[in-house]
């Protein structure tokens, strides 16, 4: 079918399942349905606007609204009458007027759905006040605005209309007072404020609460205070109709640093580019009264860590960033230490790559160099790069907190760095790039770089180098003839070049693509060959070398011979599939009781075939290589009773000399086994009569290697005389939905307690409600929750599938999803298939 | 009361305006064009939560009345139709919410019987009913009255081509689980 005809088809089933024909509105016939409706709406023609509409009516009459609010505080009423209580409101405002300085988070809200807009303000008894609202910072002195940064562009501009209207009503502040607020609450005319009757005893003995109910609206006004200090803490207008409202919420400090309202000392700040957030601007010299952390900078004297200082960054005319800093070691909690800039981000979203980096002892220098992938054919130029500093701990895996981040919109654009700090050129930054692209397999982009590589591998080094990619290029790609042609043509070269001295000890590691493709292709005794010749070469080293440094330098060419062999053993084995004796014989290994190798996996041997149940099974695979000797093999499939029950570690593997056959030990239970009938779709929805999940299997199975493992358990369960019947029964399911949230990063989410299973590259929904599934209907009963996901998260979404065994696990899993990832459960009924395994009937 | 003809969507635009501030400052005459002019958009996003022809358009008219009342809360002129239709959707989840405490087991299984009759058609059904909120009212919002791209967005309150994108994702979404259940062919 053609695409258009496909996509005209699915209109037609969509339109027959939910389309309808035209629909008719009688708005007559509904007039006469909603009178009641129609009736409140007419009389709002006529009604007064509320406080908070009339202060809508005009974005700034609503900002002097908001400063007659805090304001009213700040001057305080002269009298208000009333019946209150111990504590007066005049009080509260003379207690305000003798605070030394005091911040307020406003916040207004437009109606109850909307996310209110947020205003920080701090001010100091002598007239001078600071602002922040959005990416701008604002300064006034006696109710005018000084000057108005954004900490964004990192620039002088005009202050926001609304918050410079603000800080020059509360300037001004003896025009305004709770008087003023009250006037338009009330529509013109004074009421009395009088304390809150507040029903809850404990909060009352601690504060004053004062009430003003409109008279024209629904609206109220609420002031709480704090009956000791008299000092008021929070303020909030209110409309019932919709949730609009305003909250003031007080804090009180000591003086702030006199640079915290000083524009100059912030100017400052914005010029000097050398890890400043934003974070660390907006609350720039602000101290906290409780001596707590506010911004990074303050994080970063407590925890060790800090930003590396920026001293140069440019852009070169191809297109390589380059940063050098100081200040550039952090060290981990554990005594790691990492170095500079860990990413790099543009405003053109450009993904880069990292080609050179290195650190001087001297003036804790770091020299790193990022380009993006195109390089050095990407000639665009980005308005704004962000640099992170990240913690690199490798054995810490998916945590990488982040240090901070340096946003830069200036450098020295087509600039190089400056001469001896970074040791490297243009060129070999490409192909320090290429190698990249080659190793990541991006062949296209390695091929495009080295094309622009000229000279011969003989008498130039970056010829060379060309050289190398394209024969790791061969190898990756399985052409290896071609690679063995390659590595034959260049095996001269490479090793003048490995007994050149370049003032550090030769590595072997050039010639390990050689070696593979050797390998590869079959050419054993070349593989040895070539090995011994290398080993063989006797490079130069200087006669001005003292023993001591030969010393040193033959233990790391053994050292590179060893690290050469870590990277060559597991291709030899796994692509070449090479045996171990064969390995060992060419590279003159002992790898069976060679440290180096205790954790690798051969194709036909791993250190944890040295353990018993690997030896079991072993010797029980040679047994049944035995009886088929005597015996025909299976046509498809045969199950051997086993008269021991010996532990077996593996699930299932080929018989000596048998090639066409797997043999699989069964020795668990059979519930366990048979779980996996019809997986995952039968996830939860198995049911086995008494007795039978218990049952302890101890068989083996022998079966042709192209049967599946529904074919195995179908046989199986035959073998034992069970059938499978699919009844539809009502079924408890959970209805999976998540609440919107963002997502954390994956690599943050973790289990709560036990793990089950892990992954770098995370987990997504489906894996972790399978697992949750399958531990609750472990016991073959169908009994468990059943979960049905309707998320439409597809991402992965955590680091760790945790372990929810038993009830408690139920209520731990919720919580944890709800928690971790916003994902909340619905208990439902709902009729299902449901698998009951039982004895044939 | 303003009589709009809506051919032109710039000119719509501007006179939509004006009869939505007309119908702020009082003018019940425009607040019905306006409710004529949106209703198949409202019930058919009423529908995409309730699954019931008769209860969306319950759902619709009962939205028009609380609009009406609540007229003087609009702030954008400009969004009345994604106003509305959150109203309406507002008024569509209670309606489901009432009807889930008030039917009886029974009807329920009444319904799968009727479903059995038309298997396919049931079937895309329940295949929609599976899809994420949003995407299940951009379908119904367009198969279920045939309402145009540029209806579609302005009751979503999205430009026209995330429609477009929208519709195209979802789209191809139903037609893999379709495929899954053997209903559609590629």
């Amino acid at each position: 079918m053609k695409s258009q005809d496909k996509d005209k088809k699915l209109d037609e089933l969509i339109t027959a399942a939910i389309g309808r024909e035209d629909l008719k509105f009688d708005f007559d016939k509904w007039k006469g349905e909603h009178a009641e409706e129609i009736r409140v709406y007419e009389s709002q023609r006529h009604q007064p606007g509320r406080l908070l509409n009339l202060i809508r009516g005009s974005g700034v009459l609503r900002y002097a609204a908001v400063a007659a609010i805090v304001a009213g505080v700040l001057i305080g009423v002269p009298r208000l009458t009333g019946g209150l209580t111990t504590i007066a409101w005049a009080d509260v405002t003379e207690r305000f007027k003798s605070v030394p300085f005091f911040s307020a988070a406003i916040y207004i809200k437009d109606d109850v759905t909307n996310e209110p807009k947020q205003i920080e303000l701090w001010m100091s008894r002598g007239g001078k006040a600071r602002l922040r609202t959005g990416t701008q910072v604002i300064f006034g002195d006696q109710g005018k605005v000084t000057r108005a940064f954004d900490i964004k562009t990192r620039a002088k501009v005009e202050a926001d209309e609304h918050a410079g209207f603000l800080l020059q009503k509360l300037g001004s502040a003896k025009e305004f007072s709770l008087d003023s607020v009250m006037k338009v609450v009330f529509g013109g005319r004074m009421e009395d404020v009088t304390p809150l009757i507040n029903p809850d005893a404990v909060v009352s003995r601690d504060m004053v609460v004062f009430d003003i109910q409109s008279t024209i609206s629904p609206e109220w006004l609420r002031i709480w205070a704090l009956r000791e200090s008299r000092l008021p803490v929070r303020i909030k207008v209110w409309d019932p109709r919709d949730g609009e409202g305003t909250d003031v919420v007080f804090s009180y400090s000591r003086e702030q640093p006199d640079e915290f309202f000083d524009p100059n000392a912030f100017a400052g700040l914005l010029r000097d580019s050398r890890g400043n957030s934003r974070a660390n601007l907006a609350y720039a010299y602000l101290k906290d009264p409780g001596g707590r952390r506010i911004t990074p900078e303050d994080m970063f004297e407590d925890s060790g860590f800090h930003m590396p200082q920026i001293k140069h960054v440019g852009i070169t005319p191809k297109g390589a960033v380059w940063v050098i800093a100081e200040k550039a070691s952090n060290r981990t909690p554990e005594g790691r230490v990492f170095y500079g800039f860990e990413e790099i981000a543009d405003d053109l979203d450009r993904v880069y790559q990292e080609v050179y980096s290195s650190h001087r002892v001297d003036g804790d220098q770091s020299m790193e160099v990022f380009v993006p992938i195109g390089y050095p054919f990407d000639g665009n130029i980005p308005g704004k790069i962000t640099l992170s500093c990240k913690m690199k701990d490798y054995e810490a895996l998916g945590r990488e907190p982040l240090v901070g981040t340096v946003e830069l919109t200036q450098w020295k654009q087509n600039e190089m760095w400056p001469e001896g700090t970074i040791g490297s050129s243009p060129q070999e930054l490409a192909t320090t790039l290429a190698w990249q692209h080659a190793n990541a397999k991006r062949y296209t982009g390695a091929e495009r770089i080295i094309a622009t590589i000229e000279g011969e591998p003989e008498t130039d080094s970056a010829a060379l180098t060309r050289e190398r990619i394209r024969l790791r290029i061969l190898v990756s790609q399985e052409k290896c003839a071609e690679a063995v042609e390659l590595g034959q043509r260049l095996m001269p070269t490479l090793e003048d070049d490995y007994r050149r001295w370049k003032g550090y000890a030769p590595h072997p590691d050039a010639f390990t693509d050689y070696l593979r493709a050797l390998a590869y292709t079959k050419r054993l005794d070349e593989v040895k060959q070539v090995w011994d010749k290398i080993k063989a070469i006797d490079p130069h080293i200087p006669d001005r070398l003292n023993k001591r440094a030969r010393r040193h330098i033959e233990e790391d060419m053994q050292a590179g011979f060893k690290n050469a062999a870590r990277i060559l053993v597991p291709h030899l084995s796994r692509e070449a599939h090479l045996t171990v004796e064969q390995i060992n014989e060419m590279l003159q290994l002992d790898i069976k009781n060679d440290e180096t190798f205790k954790h690798y996996v051969f194709w036909d041997w791993n250190p944890e075939f040295e353990k018993p149940e690997f030896k079991n099974w072993q010797r029980r695979l040679s047994e049944l290589a035995e009886y088929y000797k005597t015996h025909p093999l299976p046509e498809r499939m045969e199950i051997l009773e086993r008269d021991r029950d010996l532990e077996f570690a593996v699930r299932f593997t080929r018989m000596p000399g048998i090639d066409t056959h797997f043999a699989e030990p069964l020795r668990c239970k059979f519930g366990e086994y048979v779980y996996f009938y019809k997986y995952p779709e039968s996830a939860g929805r198995l049911r086995m009569e008494d007795g039978l999940a218990e049952m302890k299997l101890q068989h083996d199975i022998v079966f042709k290697t192209e049967i599946e493992q529904p074919e195995r358990i179908a046989v199986v369960l035959d073998y034992f005389g069970l059938e499978v019947v699919e009844v539809n029964e009502p079924r408890q399911v959970w209805v999976a939905k998540h609440d919107g949230r963002k997502l954390k990063d994956f690599k943050e989410v973790k289990a709560p307690g036990k793990v089950t299973a892990m992954s770098s590259g995370g987990l997504d929904l489906e894996y972790l409600f399978r697992s949750l599934m399958d531990q609750q209907n472990r016991d073959a009963k169908a009994a468990g929750p059943v979960i049905i996901d309707r998320t439409g998260l597809t991402q992965r979404v955590s680091l760790e599938c945790p372990s929810f065994e038993g009830s408690e696990g139920l209520e731990t899993a919720r919580k944890w999803f709800a928690e971790e990832m916003g994902v909340t459960f619905t208990e439902e009924v709902r009729r299902m298939t449901t698998y009951i395994i039982r004895k044939r009937q | 009361m303003l009589l709009v003809n809506f051919r032109c969507s710039k000119v719509a635009g501007e006179l939509q305006k004006r009869l939505v501030e007309a119908a702020v400052a009082g003018d019940l005459g425009s607040f019905g064009e306006l409710a004529t002019r949106y209703y198949s958009s409202m019930v058919a996003v009423a529908y995409s939560v309730v699954a019931d022809h008769q209860l969306a358009e319950d759902a619709a008219q009962e939205a028009f009345a609380k609009a009406l009342v609540g007229l003087r809360k609009l702030k954008k002129p400009a969004r009345f139709a994604a106003w509305l239709a959150q109203i309406c959707r507002n008024t569509a989840v209670d309606m489901v919410r009432a009807r889930a405490r008030a039917v009886p087991t029974a009807d329920i299984a009444d319904c799968s019987e009727i479903a059995a009759e038309q298997v396919d058609t049931e079937a895309v059904r329940e295949v929609i009913a599976e899809l994420s909120r949003t995407e299940r009212e951009l379908i119904t919002l367009r198969y279920y009255n045939r309402l145009s791209y540029e209806q579609v967005s302005d009751v979503l309150g999205i430009s026209r081509a995330a429609v477009n994108g929208r519709l195209t994702r979802t789209k191809q979404k139903l037609a893999k689980r379709l495929k899954q259940q053997g209903i559609w062919e590629s």
